[in-house]
């Protein structure tokens, strides 16, 4: 068996295990509950939203947001840079 | 006068999991600065929320935090008008800069009150509240003891005065303070119009439809534990409509309180 493989696995294992020591300075529950307010929020930021407004309209909130119904979520955050948390 | 964005920086190293948490704050800020624009340039489409998404994407990636934001907040304001004039939302910049100072202190009011702290508990009871499958956000911010209605209420205010929809200052007093039973029904008039708009986006599946009656049986049994008013009796009277009307499925004749 060649030894370059063995190589690759090493230098590659070995920037991994940094990136490991990095992610524990914050727990991964945290993580994974920061998680969900920054990827899962949909109907219940619309409500809470429109009871904000003068109308209390759900339905402007979706407008302006402009909620895709095949995901549940607004477009309008779908692409920004905060949601590259994973 | 001359805004310039904050500086973008094209090329940065994949943020560490301090840095990714700062993310949290940015999806309400998002939602409630975008709300404001909209009313502020009457541009209710998620062209408003795209000039809030360029100011959020200079500050996300420069990894700027919720407590910079609330530092700079004048001098972001400045450069969100300046993302509203480069999408040909606003005509008057300063104008636009100055309401949204203001939106930033609105809007730094509600997420104070949703996440004073970042911790496991909070970002739960938050998580839930603005979740994809919440129907009411309120219950369960009422259950975790949050009650946010004085800061919606403010947001709304000035909502109001910003879209020349101002009302009264009499009327603010009011309506900030002490509801009145007439408040009560026109309350609970919005409560069943939202979830007829809830039932339209879950495309009247018949889950949606159940939960609807749950929750609206749940108003029921609440306001019938209150005192016995006129009102009450008319606010009971409408949450049993309601219920009819979904389960016969005539949801155009529920949409008639719209006019009433």
């Amino acid at each position: 068996m060649s030894l370059l493989p063995l190589a690759g696995m090493f230098i590659f294992g070995g920037k991994k295990k940094s990136g490991e020591e990095k992610e524990t300075a914050v727990p991964k529950s945290l993580r994974d509950k920061v998680i969900t307010v920054v990827m899962d929020h949909g109907k219940g930021l619309y409500y809470l939203l429109s009871r904000a407004t003068p109308e209390q309209d759900v339905a402007k909130i979706a407008k302006i947001l402009d909620h895709n119904p095949q995901i549940g979520q607004p477009n309008a955050t779908q692409w920004s840079e905060y949601k590259k948390i994973r | 006068m001359q805004h310039n964005g904050p500086n973008t920086k094209k090329y940065v190293n994949e943020a560490t999991p301090e840095e990714k948490i700062i993310a949290v704050h940015y999806p309400l800020l998002h939602a409630f600065l975008a709300v404001a624009m909209a009313y502020h340039t009457g541009v209710h489409s998620k062209r408003s929320a795209d000039a809030v998404e360029g100011l959020l994407n200079a500050l996300y990636t420069n990894r700027r935090d919720y407590a910079y934001i609330k530092q700079n907040y004048k001098q972001l304001a400045e450069a969100l008008a300046y993302q509203a004039a480069k999408r040909r939302i606003t005509t008057d910049p300063e104008k636009t800069a100055k309401v949204m100072e203001k939106a930033f202190e609105k809007t730094f009011k509600i997420i104070d009150k949703l996440l004073p702290e970042v911790n496991e508990r909070n970002l739960e009871i938050l998580g839930r509240a603005i979740h994809k499958h919440t129907d009411d956000p309120f219950v369960v911010l009422r259950n975790a003891g949050i009650d946010i209605e004085p800061e919606l209420e403010e947001f709304r205010q000035f909502l109001a005065e910003i879209s020349g929809k101002k009302i009264k200052s009499e009327k603010q007093i009011h309506v900030a303070r002490v509801p009145g039973p007439s408040e009560e029904l026109a309350r609970a008039k919005l409560e069943v119009l939202s979830i007829l708009h809830g039932l339209e986006f879950a495309g009247y599946s018949d889950e949606a439809k159940q939960k609807a009656i749950e929750r609206l049986s749940s108003r029921i049994a609440e306001v019938s534990a209150e005192k016995l008013t006129p009102e009450n009796l008319q606010r009971l009277g409408l949450y049993a409509f309601a219920i009819e009307m979904i389960k016969s499925g005539n949801f155009e004749r529920l949409r008639e309180i719209e006019k009433l």
